[in-house]
Order: structure tokens, then sequence, then C-alpha cells
């Protein structure tokens, strides 16, 4: 909005209003983050744990097939939703919405600071299930029914019911925060911010919020009905049944009725995540290679492209569920035509590496393993989309090897080059450097390690899901030791993550001081008065804009790089 | 406005005056709300496909075909229908005459369509426990389930929708009337969008829910979800 509205004219004063019941997106998007990377550490921790059995199966007592479900389901579902959607909407769209187009605020501050307590509660609802009786579900992070609420799989008595409430709030939670984000993006620009100017991180935060209100109603529809399933008796999603020798009452549902409707949710999930993953890596590749982002209108449409089709792919998670044989020719289709927007982005972040005045910082270091592993992860998928090769490889480690490299490792890389490269404005200390590159390299490099030979176990047919690998003639010895090694560098991965934490929390007090604009950047947050910046965050008049934001480099001026709030002209036509 | 219209928006041009300012302030309000819409038109969307998909299972059975059907008897439903016709007719008219200077009718109105709109979620409620008393329960079958949850999530979206009735209440009577039309008139009109489409919402699932069995297998055929998808 152009002049101060209400809540500008407000600064709060007292702590409370300041730090706790804050409407100040900053502090939300910070709020946000930190719960989303607490969480995140237990989903870590979960992981080790799963790691630690299947690389050396029978040494750890407390870890029985049921507390391994109960780790696969909670890893999984935690790091999808509660972490990546979190960080990437909550954090990372607070944060830069407002300070990206040039406005004071979200648009509506209150809503917003629901939104955070809303996410707070389910996180808290979900952990509870880890101290009720039975424990967690261990459905698996997808809550196939029958079995989820069925005797038999763990946390089927509490453990499911809070789950399914847990992602009801934050549902919720995400729809209110959604409404912010669209509607600032939509009508709080400043002036001269055209919706072909925006940094291309609120192009893919916008547009992931879009498909993110569409996409979390189908989880809520299938996690309302299931929870009738399990509650009230229901018959939704439950077939007739025998469980344990004795016929239940339900009969009739349809469990892939819920299949549909999760992965209705489940595709488009995946890009929620990607798409903010695509925007920031575009920011921070053109900014440390100092150069303008190649074909930028290509890469919005291509984020639009990917937006739309993501809705049209979701079956292709189902081949082998038993939905009509036909559907597998349509969603194969789609899918393979999905691959060709991705491949444009990684394209123009290739070109735009190229010939560029690459500076290795921190930030880029991440873009560019993201572009290395969102590649690799990528290409897997073409072999996954085919029903075909599908079909063997489904229930294998080929596909947990794909969906990690594509939406585990490569969108958290982001997340950390984005918090490398955001920190400086959200703080004023710049993180520590040393630190930064060894957790990069011990991530980037770890990664691979942990995922690249799950390729090959995929191939020889070691299956996914299993609790142990004992009497599988199929699997040879070697893959119990790749297992073990696996094993060992994920614990080394966990680890490694320590650097970071205390780097946040170190260079909090000791890291360098930043500045206004450390990366030379041009997109108005690094243009504010102050650093961090100030409640309505740019004093008494808001920024104009004049270009695009990604004029690096350009012929005739000494410096190499044009704010978008520059006006002047090039030295040589100078009056 | 229809989404080319947002796009093409310029919001960062010059409002000289105060008043412009309002008028920002409001249509951002109103983008929020239709942004809103937008997302329980998709979950109820959603729920009516999970709905038709279901009804193509052989157990479905229903629900105001014969005498023996819990719906058979409409009378309590009409008469819930009419009330929330009723409560949004009032809306209407609270919305019309805060434009103009008629305060007392105002407020009549918007007392009215309050009073209505607890009266269709009371209704509701009735209808639950009278089904319930004749053995008709969330469980009986799956049709009755999708009655329920419709029903259920319906009549708590109007309950929400009180909470904000009870704001817009709160300033169109206790605020100054003449500093404060245009506020009085933006909420209104907040709250008439949200009742009209609540309405529609209702007449939709009502329609649906008495439908006949063939209508539901020809928008399943039309739509392509049948055939053991």
């Amino acid at each position: 909005m152009e002049n101060e509205t209400d809540h500008d004219m407000h600064e709060p004063t007292s702590f409370w209003t300041k730090y706790v019941w804050s409407q100040d997106h900053k502090v939300i998007a910070i709020q946000y983050s930190v719960i989303a990377i607490l969480v995140g550490i237990v989903a870590l921790i979960l992981s080790g744990l799963m790691r630690l059995q299947l690389g050396f199966p029978g040494s750890f007592d407390f870890i029985d097939p049921s507390a391994y479900y109960q780790f696969v389901t909670m890893h999984g579902m935690i790091m999808v939703i509660y972490l990546l959607t979190a960080i990437f909407l909550g954090g990372f769209g607070n944060y830069l919405i407002p300070l990206m187009v040039g406005a004071r605020d979200m648009v509506f501050p209150f809503v917003n600071m629901l939104s955070v307590w809303f996410y707070l509660l389910a996180v808290i609802v979900l952990m509870a299930s880890f101290f009720v009786p039975g424990g967690p579900t261990g459905a698996g992070w997808t809550l196939y029914p029958p079995q989820a609420i069925l005797p038999g799989t763990p946390g089927n008595d509490w453990g499911i019911i809070l789950m399914l409430v847990s992602l009801a709030i934050f549902i919720v939670a995400a729809t209110m925060g959604g409404l912010n984000y669209v509607t600032t993006v939509l009508q709080a620009r400043t002036r001269g911010m055209t919706l072909m100017r925006m940094p291309l991180t609120v192009w893919g935060i916008f547009m992931a919020t879009i498909l993110a209100l569409l996409a979390f109603p189908a989880l809520f529809v299938s996690a309302v009905m299931m929870l009738f399933d399990k509650i009230l008796g229901t018959s939704f999603f439950m077939p007739a049944i025998l469980s344990m020798g004795q016929q239940l009452d339900h009969e009739g549902g349809s469990p892939i009725l819920f299949q549909h409707l999760f992965w209705f949710f489940g595709h488009p999930e995946v890009y929620i995540v990607a798409l903010p993953a695509f925007g920031i890596v575009s920011d921070l590749i053109s900014t440390h290679a100092r150069k303008n982002i190649f074909g930028y209108r290509m890469m919005v449409w291509a984020i639009v492209g990917i937006g739309v089709l993501s809705f049209v792919v979701w079956a292709h998670h189902m081949y082998i569920s038993g939905m009509n044989p036909m559907f597998g020719y349509f969603f194969a289709t789609t899918t393979l035509i999905i691959a060709v927007p991705t491949a444009i982005k990684v394209y123009n972040w290739v070109l735009t590496i190229w010939h560029g005045n690459i500076k290795l910082n921190v930030p880029m270091l991440f873009a560019l393993g993201f572009v290395s592993t969102f590649t690799i992860g990528g290409l897997t998928g073409l072999f996954l989309g085919n029903v075909v090769v599908d079909l063997p490889l489904s229930d294998t480690y080929f596909v947990v090897a794909h969906f990690h490299m594509v939406m585990g490792v490569s969108p958290i890389l982001v997340v950390f080059g984005g918090i490398y490269h955001w920190y400086p404005k959200m703080f004023g200390r710049m993180l520590n450097d040393t630190m930064g590159k060894f957790h990069f390299w011990g991530t980037f490099l770890g990664t691979y390690a942990i995922y690249f030979p799950m390729h090959y176990l995929g191939v020889l047919g070691v299956p996914r899901r299993y609790f142990a690998y004992e009497n599988y003639d199929f699997i040879p010895e070697s893959a119990k030791d790749l297992n073990a090694m696996i094993s060992v560098m994920a614990i080394f991965v966990a680890l490694v993550q320590l650097v970071f934490i205390y780097n946040l929390i170190w260079s909090l007090f000791k890291g360098k001081k930043a500045g206004d604009n450390p990366w030379k950047a041009t997109s108005l947050e690094w243009q504010t008065e102050h650093t961090p910046p100030t409640h309505g965050n740019w004093g008494k008049e808001l920024p104009v804009c004049h270009r695009w934001a990604y004029d690096y480099s350009v012929p005739g001026y000494e410096q190499d790089f044009l704010p978008q709030t520059f006006t002047g002209q090039p030295e040589g036509q100078k009056a | 406005m229809n989404i080319l219209t947002a796009l093409s928006e310029k919001p960062w041009e010059e409002n000289p005056n105060p008043q412009m300012q309002k008028a920002v302030r409001e249509r951002v309000r109103i983008s929020g709300l239709r942004v809103l819409l937008t997302v329980v038109s998709v979950l109820f969307f959603l729920f009516i496909v999970a709905f038709l998909m279901r009804s193509q299972y052989p157990d479905w059975q229903p629900l105001a075909e014969q005498a023996s059907h819990p719906l058979y008897d409409k009378t309590q439903l009409w008469l819930n229908s009419i009330y929330l016709i009723l409560a949004s007719v009032g809306m209407q008219i609270a919305r019309m005459s805060s434009r103009g200077t008629k305060r007392q009718l105002t407020k009549g109105a918007l007392i009215v369509a309050g009073v209505f709109s607890s009266a269709f979620v009371a209704g509701q409620l009735l209808f639950w426990q009278q089904l319930t008393a004749q053995g008709f329960t969330v469980d009986a079958n799956p049709a009755l389930s999708f009655f329920y949850l419709f029903t259920g999530l319906h009549a708590l979206h109007v309950a929400i929708g009180l909470i904000t009735w009870l704001v817009a209440l709160r300033i169109t009577l206790f605020s100054d009337p003449t500093a404060h039309a245009e506020k009085i008139n933006h909420y209104i009109e907040l709250c008439a969008m949200y009742w009209h489409f609540l309405l529609g919402l209702w007449v939709l699932l009502f329609a649906l829910l008495i439908s006949k069995p063939e209508t539901y297998n020809a928008i399943v055929e039309f739509c392509g979800l049948g055939g053991g998808v």
C-alpha cells in the first residue's frame, strides 16, 4: 500500500507484543523458521535411528519393528509438511514477500500472527503423539487406509488421531498464511513493482502458495474423512475387512479414493516445496554470478506452467495401486510433459552461470549444489514416470533415492543457501564462512554418498519400508555392506548439521557486521534504511521500483549492480 | 473482479487523497475474502467429488427415494433453507441500505440476518437430533455419513460467519454512523458476500444430497470418474 496504514503507525513497544504476539512479518518469519528447524531436528534424529537399524540390524534393542515404522512415518511427515512447507512459505515467504515487493507488512498482519500460532499448535499436537499410549502412528507418511487405522499398525489408537488432527490444524494455519501471501503480492506491491519486475523468489513463493491453497483442501478432506472412519465408524475409505479374525463394522469403502485425494494434495505438495526453491536459487545464482538471470520471462512462465501441470500428474504415485490401468498412460504423459518447463529452468540456471563473474560464496555453493542434486533427482523421475519402468522399481530403494534427491536434499540445500544469503539482512551479521563451507561440503558430498548408492540398491530389488533384510536370498551381502556405509554417512551428515546450528547461534553475537547490502544485490530487501529492517520496513517513504531485479554487470556503469530503486543513467549518456 | 483484472491492477499508482487510501484497504480485504472463498469452494468441490466416486460402490443407499429413507421427509430441511435464504436477504438489505442513510433499516436487517442464521444452525442440529433418534446415525450408511459431514462443515462455516457478523453488528450499533459510514458499509459488504456464498453452497449440497442415484451415475459418467478409478 502506498501510504501508512493502521498497523504501520503502531510500533509495538513491550517485549510480548514485539517478539511473542508480534504481527510484524519479520518476527513471524523468524518464529516460523525456528519452530520448523526445531521440529526438523526431531525428524533428523528419527532418520538417524532408522539408519542405525538398517545399517546394523539387530544391534539396537530399543528399535523394534513398531518403533521403526513410527520413525519412518514421523520422519516423512515432519520433513515434508512441518519443516519444508512451513519454512519455505511461513519462513522465507513471510520474511521476503513484503520486503521484496516493497510493502510495509503483510496485508492481514493479525491473521498472519494467528497463522504461526496455529502452526505451533499443530506441531505440539503432533509431538504429543510421542507421549500417548501406543506412540505416534506408524502407518507410513502417506497414511494409507485401511492399515492406518487398524490394529496391528503402531499408533492406530491415539497416534493416528493426533496426526490427522495436527494436519487439519496445520492446513488452517497454512490457509491463513496463504491468504496473506497471495493478497500481499497482488495488492500491496510498491510503485513500479509490476508483476514482471518481481524477483523470481517472490514468483516461486507466490505460485507455491496458490498451489498450497488449492491442494491442501484435498489433504483436509482425506484427513477429516479418515477421522470419521476411525472415530465414528463410517466407511468412507474402509472396505469390509477381517482384522485379527474378526469382521469389522466397516463395509464398502474405497481405499483407492483416499489415495486419489491424498496424491491430489501430495503431488502439488512436491512443487509447493520445489517452486520456492526454484525462485530462491534463481536469485542466488544471479546475484553471486553477477549476471542477469537468463530468460526471466521464460522462468516465470515455467513456474506458472509447472504449477498448473502439477495438478494433473498425481496418479503417477499410484501405478501399482490397482486403479484403472488406462489412467497410467494419461498420467505418464502429463508427468513427462512437466519435465519440459523444469528442464527449461535448469538450462536457464546453467546459462546464467555461463561466463558469469562467479563468486563462490556459501549461498552460491548451496545453489550450485541444488542444480546438481535436482538434475540427478529429476532424471530418475523420468524413469519412474513411465509405467513399465515404475512397476518393478516402485517398492524399492530406487524410489527412496529419487524422492530424497529431488525433494529432500535439493530443497534443503536451498533452505540452507537462502539462510546464508539472507541471514545478514535478518540479523545484521554474516554467518561464519569457514563453518559455512564445511557445512556445505559435508552436507553436499554426504547426502550424495547416502542417496546415490540407494539407486543401485533399488535396481538390485532391495525393497523399501522393510524393517530388516534377513533371509532374502536375492539380496547379496554387498548390499548389506552398502547399507552400513549409507548409515555411517547419514550419521555424519546429521552431525554436520550441528555445525550449522552452532554457526547460527555463534554468528548472532560474533559474526562479522554485515552492513546493508553485503552481497551487492539489487532487489528491494537490500535497500532498506536499517539492517535488520525496522518495523514498517522502509522508514517514511516507500521505495519506488524502476527496474527488474537482475541488473548485474550492466555495461556503462561503474558498479556491477543497479538496485531496483536506481534511477541514474549510464556514464556515457549523462548530460 | 476476474483474474485478469486482478493481475493487471496497478496498486502502486498514486492515491492522492485519504479517501482513496480507504478504497485500497477495502479492496485488499475483499480480495482476501475472495481468495478464502476460493479455498472453501475447492474444499467442498473435493468433498463432492469424493461423494460422487463413493456413490458408485454397491453398498450405496440413496437418501431420499422411499419413505424409509432418512431424507424422505424434507420439511425441516426446507424450513432451514428458508431461514438461510432470509438471512441472506437480510444481509443484502443491510448491504444496500448501509450505502444510504436508512440506518435503522441497516441495523434491523443485520440483526434479522444474524437471527435467521442462528436459526439455520439450530435447525440443522435439530434435524441431526431427529435423524439420530430414528437410528439414522453417522455410520448407518455412506450417503448418510456424507450428509452429516456436509451439513456439519457447512453449519460450521455459518457459525464462523456469525463471529464476523458480531464484529459487523458491534460496529453498526455502537460506532458513530456519520463518521464511520464507509467502515460500516464495508464490513456489511464482506458479510453479505460470505452469506450469499454459503447460501449458494447450501443449495448445491442440498440438491446433491436429495438427488436420485441416476443423477450421480450420469454426472460420474460425464466426468469420467467411474470404471474402477
